[in-house]
């Protein structure tokens, strides 16, 4: 049992994470006032009115470069730490940020030539 | 190591090529699938142990490896009709499976949870793709949808499962001459068994889903139905060798803890047996029935695990050997049919003995293996297992599996009916499809025998096979 | 020699291989040479083998393989040639090229003519197996495979169906007795460990008696279905249905001695329990009267001989009942080959009546058939006991050595042996003698055999005047039991029995050589001077009308074996088989359509669902798990 006593302050802040949840709901739901009309069930209810759905195709292409963005974003945030540890990992650390570069370019002339940043084609 | 890399440029080489002429990434992909394998002999007289405890290339992983790339040079090499549906974009799908070859390799020789999540990713998310790869059909973009959301599910459980382990045992490291192994760490500092053990539970589960085993088969019959008959093929063969050595290596690792984990593998051993091969005796499409058997071929692979002592490696390299080398045949020659016909009912077989014999003749053995009579290799890879459980349950007190054995034998004797379906629509049934079927290329045909020649042979150097596990 | 030993079998199977592959492509003659040529050089290799035994009086073995190896019990495919292999080899193989000779005259019509040579060399081939074996799993093999030709070969003209059914019957007769067999041995595998003959032997010094006992009279149970004793003889006589060189080659001269053979051959153990061989002696008796009484009255010629060979063999297990295991092997030997003779030598009668077999129909053919004649009449004289011929010496020594076990056993075998010697020569005086009582065209058509039929024939005649000198008594010649010395180092014993002074044995072969003279003149008499024919079935009364419908042995075995189990059976068929089997295992696989349909409705396509499921997978799992 007592391996499991370390686990006691993780279990009361889950319980009072869930609590704390519960309990503002069911406060809103007691001290909220309730006014229903059309306006009001609506989506987005924002003082615009809406028009049509919500859910319609949008061209495959802002997906493609957004997928790209954050690829490349991904590849960005993993050069913070390197930055920070730029001196202590050397040349050893140089080379493996050059090799990972390297794939990362072998990857863009790829989809550079796939056309895939084309936009108008 | 050398030919994890080969592979890897193989992929990428295949991808800029592709982008040159579609005609060469074939040959250029075979070409490096071939270099690979001749590496893999030379990284088996080296063993590779990498410095900072990642990747572990034995004697054992080594031949799995080969004979994972083996399989891909067999698929990609005769792939010449069957990726058609492919168009401009057959070098993508080869560098993908390339890709998904070096997720295999990487699990054959994980020493370390994190390689083993990186090598399930980069062994699944190609295939994601791949499923979805014929893409103008509906079947195979459903396929692909299911697999993937699926497999990020059992992704999530394998991870939630690592992160157990990392938390019970405050270590990445497996194997078992590390001092800071997860079994070390998890005996000395006293973390919590109960997790660890969830832990290890919810790893089994995730990588069970890649084997298909049940209760986590759910996805293989309708993907592997949906994709296209390349993909399948290489699912069930590549992705099937990597789960099921995956979850053995790790086991090994963690030393089989206690009894009552044979028991859950005992369970779903005997679960996949049954829903694969009940399930499989009604179907109408072939290829479905084929996602059904590899479901209780993971059945059989599962109690292979319960033996619970090294040897199970040699035996199941020599199951998967006879699993894959058949269900490629079948597959190869199945696939070359539905290509012409347009289905993959049994119906399409119809009568294929008369026109085509030698096809016919060589998928009627690669059936007969798989159903597993002697004396092809099916039936030996069978007769070990059956075999060693026998003898370990002879060593325990309770006897061991012997009951699970009992039931994989009567299943076994259940999916002959739907193997035999097969044979008797090739030669007994009269043809009654319009479609002309011609013959096979004389070369893919070659291949074939050569697997099926394998086949018959196998069980002769078994002996030999075992002694190299041990090497 | 010895690593040739396996040629000696092997030769007959590559000419049944060859015969029974290609036969049907190839030539008669050359099939019928292949044939006859493969086992005519097992005969040569067989009696080069002999020489080497005489030569060294030590024995041949040879392993060639080891067939099968099971958790500490290795069975090899090894081979042994001692005195009495060899002596059963040279009998097999040189009779048994003879009779290949014979029947490339007498099947040379038949449609299956290749078909018939690749039995025999089958048979052949799985009778040398027999014999050879050095262990007891060799010999049943060769057993089983004598018992497949024997049903192959009876049933050969499977197109009438009354063969077909004697070919069924002698099958199942002979599994009866091959269950005993089949128990015997495997009390003897528990017992010793082994089937090899060595081990075996030496494992009996710690054999209790009781148990010996017992194999040996399930041993005994074996050698009844195969050598026709009562009980289990009624299928030898159907038997007869085979073409005729089939009942001289199986149902008189080889196969039928196997279960002398598997005595001799396991003598050690007998003479443990003189108890059983006094039951074999009593069993074997009993045949030889009752076989001789049922031939008195048959009228076909084939079926005089057979219940001639039944009553014969009675003999010779009269000879083992006694202790006399050489004496029963000599028997064997000579009455090989004058049964083997007459079988062939009626063969060719049949052969020039045009398939006639009915003695009543015969008569006079002496003039027509002159070395069949001959030659016929050798046999006869030889098998009644006619001075000097091989059955004299042969019959007499069984006699002289029963009467030191027991004078009243001793009359009743004289008395069978006087009833031999009726019938045989009552059946030879018909056939030869007398005026010819058959149809015109019969007449016309008689004619002598062709040569390939008739030199058989007269080797075997000059075999059967001369074999007796194989083993002419002691008190005759000194020195001059040439066989019972040869199988000395063989066979084992009882110990203590004592010996006949010469003066008694003299006696006792005067007796019977005058009795054979005897019935000899009076026979004579009655069939030739007086020409009295066999009567017609239905002026028969009494004794005589059961003789001859065989004491209705078949009928009884009828009714009481056959009818309850066919009673049991029917209630089994209808209730336990259609009822609980069939009804179990169309349970069984309409529970697998169900199932596999409802494994069918999970798979449903709906991927939530299948999430679900493996949720509630995982869930139920861990509930197992940590749980339960």
């Amino acid at each position: 049992m007592e391996q499991n006593a370390s686990y006691l302050p993780i279990l009361i802040q889950a319980a009072i994470a869930i609590g704390f949840v519960g309990l503002v709901l069911v406060l809103t739901h007691i001290l909220g006032p309730r006014r229903y009309s059309k306006k009001k069930v609506e989506n987005f209810e924002c003082g615009i009115e809406s028009e049509g759905n919500a859910r319609f195709p949008v061209s495959v292409k802002y997906f493609l470069t957004a997928i790209l963005f954050v690829l490349i974003d991904v590849e960005v945030i993993f050069f913070y730490p390197y930055a920070v540890n730029f001196r202590e990992m050397g040349v050893q650390g140089f080379l493996a940020v050059v090799m990972f570069v390297a794939f990362f370019l072998v990857g863009f002339i790829y989809i550079w030539k796939k056309g895939a940043l084309e936009w108008e084609k | 190591m050398i030919a994890l890399v080969t592979v890897l440029l193989t992929a990428i080489i295949t991808l800029f090529v592709n982008l040159v002429n579609t005609k060469w990434s074939r040959p250029v992909a075979t070409l490096g699938l071939a270099v690979a394998l001749g590496v893999c002999f030379y990284d088996f007289s080296n063993p590779y142990e990498d410095a900072s405890e990642m990747l572990y290339f034995s004697h054992a992983s080594t031949i799995f490896s080969g004979l994972t790339i083996l399989i891909g040079l067999i698929l990609i090499g005769t792939s010449e009709y069957s990726i058609t549906y492919a168009g401009k974009n057959r070098g993508d799908v080869y560098a993908l499976m390339l890709f998904s070859i070096c997720g295999a390799l990487i699990l054959f020789a994980y020493s370390n949870l994190l390689m083993l999540f990186l090598g399930v990713e980069i062994l699944s998310i190609p295939l994601y793709v791949l499923a979805g790869s014929d893409k103008d059909n509906l079947a195979s973009n459903e396929s692909s949808l299911k697999y993937f959301l699926q497999g990020a599910f059992a992704t999530g459980i394998l991870l939630f499962g690592i992160a157990l382990v990392y938390g019970a045992s405050g270590s990445f490291f497996i194997g078992g001459s590390k001092a800071n192994n997860i079994i070390n760490y998890q005996l000395y500092s006293g973390g919590g068994l109960t997790m660890f053990n969830m832990g290890v539970f919810m790893m089994m589960f995730g990588l069970a889903f890649k084997i298909a085993a049940a209760p986590f088969h759910f996805w293989s019959a309708d993907v592997y139905e949906g994709a296209p008959d390349l993909i399948t093929s290489f699912m069930a063969t590549v992705v099937k060798t990597a789960g099921i050595v995956a979850i053995t290596i790790f086991l090994l690792s963690i030393g089989f803890l206690n009894k009552q984990w044979e028991m859950t593998f005992a369970i779903m051993a005997g679960l996949s047996l049954v829903v694969g091969n009940f399930s499989a005796l009604k179907q109408m499409s072939f290829k479905r029935t084929l996602a059904y058997s590899s479901i209780s071929h993971a059945g059989y692979l599962m109690l292979g695990i319960t033996i619970n002592d090294p040897i199970i490696i040699p035996t199941l390299l020599f199951y998967l050997l006879a699993y894959s080398l058949s269900t490629l045949v079948l597959m190869i020659g199945m696939s070359w049919v539905a290509g012409h016909t347009g289905k993959h009912d049994f119906t399409a077989f119809n009568g294929l003995a008369k026109k085509h014999p030698i096809l016919a003749g060589l998928m009627a053995v690669a059936m007969l293996s798989m159903a597993g009579l002697p004396p092809l290799s099916g039936f030996f890879g069978k007769y070990f297992i059956f075999a060693e459980v026998f003898n370990q349950g002879a060593l325990s007190k309770d006897g061991g599996f012997w009951w699970l054995v009992l039931v994989a034998a009567i299943n076994s004797v259940i999916s002959i009916y739907y193997y035999f379906r097969i044979i008797i629509a090739m030669f007994f049934s009269p043809a009654i499809s319009e479609e002309e079927v011609p013959a096979m290329p004389r070369i893919n045909l070659f291949v074939l025998g050569l697997m099926c020649l394998g086949l018959l042979i196998a069980p002769l150097f078994a002996t030999q096979l075992y002694g190299l596990m041990f090497y | 020699m010895e690593k040739n030993l396996i040629l000696i079998p092997l030769l007959p199977l590559i000419g049944f291989l060859i015969n029974g592959i290609f036969g049907k492509k190839l030539p008669k003659n050359v099939v019928g040479a292949l044939g006859t040529l493969v086992v005519f050089g097992s005969f040569i290799l067989s009696l080069l083998a002999f020489l080497e035994v005489r030569e060294s009086g030590q024995a041949l073995s040879h392993t060639a393989f080891t067939w099968m190896q099971i958790a500490g019990l290795k069975f090899d495919i090894a081979f042994l040639a001692d005195q009495l292999s060899t002596q059963m080899m040279l009998i097999i193989t040189g009779i048994g090229s003879l009779i290949h000779l014979y029947s490339i005259g007498y099947m040379h019509k038949d449609e299956g003519f290749y078909k018939f040579f690749a039995y025999l060399n089958l048979f052949i081939f799985s009778m040398l197996l027999l014999v050879m074996g050095s262990n007891y799993l060799l010999l049943f093999f060769g057993w089983e495979g004598v018992g497949l030709c024997s049903y192959l070969l009876i049933g050969f003209w499977y197109q009438n169906l009354e063969y077909g059914k004697a070919a069924r019957k002698a099958f199942v007769m002979n599994r009866i007795g091959d269950l005993g067999l089949m128990l015997g041995l495997f009390m003897l595998l528990q017992h010793a460990g082994s089937l090899e003959y060595k081990e075996v032997m030496a494992s009996l010094s710690t054999l209790s008696t009781e148990k010996a006992a017992c194999i040996g009279l399930l041993l005994f149970v074996g050698a009844t279905g195969k050598s026709a004793q009562i009980p289990l003889y009624t299928w030898l006589p159907d038997a007869m249905a085979g073409p005729t060189p089939v009942s001289a080659l199986i149902h008189a001269a080889t196969m039928v001695t196997a279960g002398i053979y598997l005595i001799v051959r396991s003598s050690a153990l007998y003479s443990m329990v003189p108890e059983v061989l006094e039951i074999i002696g009593y069993v074997g008796l009993a045949t030889a009267l009752f076989a001789g009484l049922i031939a008195i009255r048959q009228n076909d010629i084939k079926k005089v001989l057979a219940y001639s060979t039944v009553s014969q063999l009675g003999f010779m297990f009269v000879a083992l009942g006694v202790g006399a295991y050489s004496t029963a092997m000599f028997h064997l030997t000579t009455h090989a080959f004058f049964k083997a003779l007459m079988f062939l030598g009626s063969g060719s009668v049949i052969h020039a009546m045009g398939g006639e077999q009915d003695i009543r129909k015969m008569g006079g053919l002496a003039k027509k058939l002159k070395i069949t004649h001959l030659t016929f009449l050798v046999g006869t004289l030889a098998i009644i006991g006619f001075p000097l011929t091989s059955g004299f010496f042969s019959k007499d020594e069984i006699l002289a050595k029963v009467y030191e076990h027991s004078p009243i056993m001793w009359g009743l075998l004289l008395l069978a042996s006087a009833i031999t010697a009726f019938y045989m020569l009552r059946m030879f005086f018909l056939t030869f003698h007398g005026s010819f009582r058959g149809t015109h065209d019969q007449e016309h058509h008689l004619h002598e055999s062709p040569i390939s039929m008739t030199l058989p024939l007269m080797v075997l005649a000059v075999l059967s005047l001369a074999g007796g000198f194989l083993n002419v008594p002691e008190f005759i010649s000194e020195g001059s039991e040439h066989l019972h010395t040869w199988l000395n180092s063989v066979v084992t014993y009882v110990s203590g029995r004592h010996h006949l002074d010469h003066s008694t044995e003299w006696m006792l072969m005067g007796v019977a050589s005058a009795l054979a003279l005897i019935i000899l003149v009076s026979t004579y008499v009655v069939y030739v001077s007086k020409k009295s024919t066999a009567a017609e079935d239905d002026q028969l009364t009494g004794i005589q009308k059961w003789m001859n419908n065989k004491f209705y042995i078949d009928e009884l075995y009828q009714s009481v074996v056959q009818k309850p189990i066919e009673a049991i059976s029917n209630l089994g068929y209808n209730i336990i088989d259609r009822g609980i089997i069939d009804g179990s295992v169309n349970f069984i696989g309409k529970s697998v359509e169900v199932a596999g349909n409802a494994l069918r409705r999970i798979q449903n396509g709906n991927v939530e669902y299948y999430l679900l499921y493996m949720v509630l997978g995982i869930f139920f799992l861990l509930v197992f798990k940590f749980v339960l």
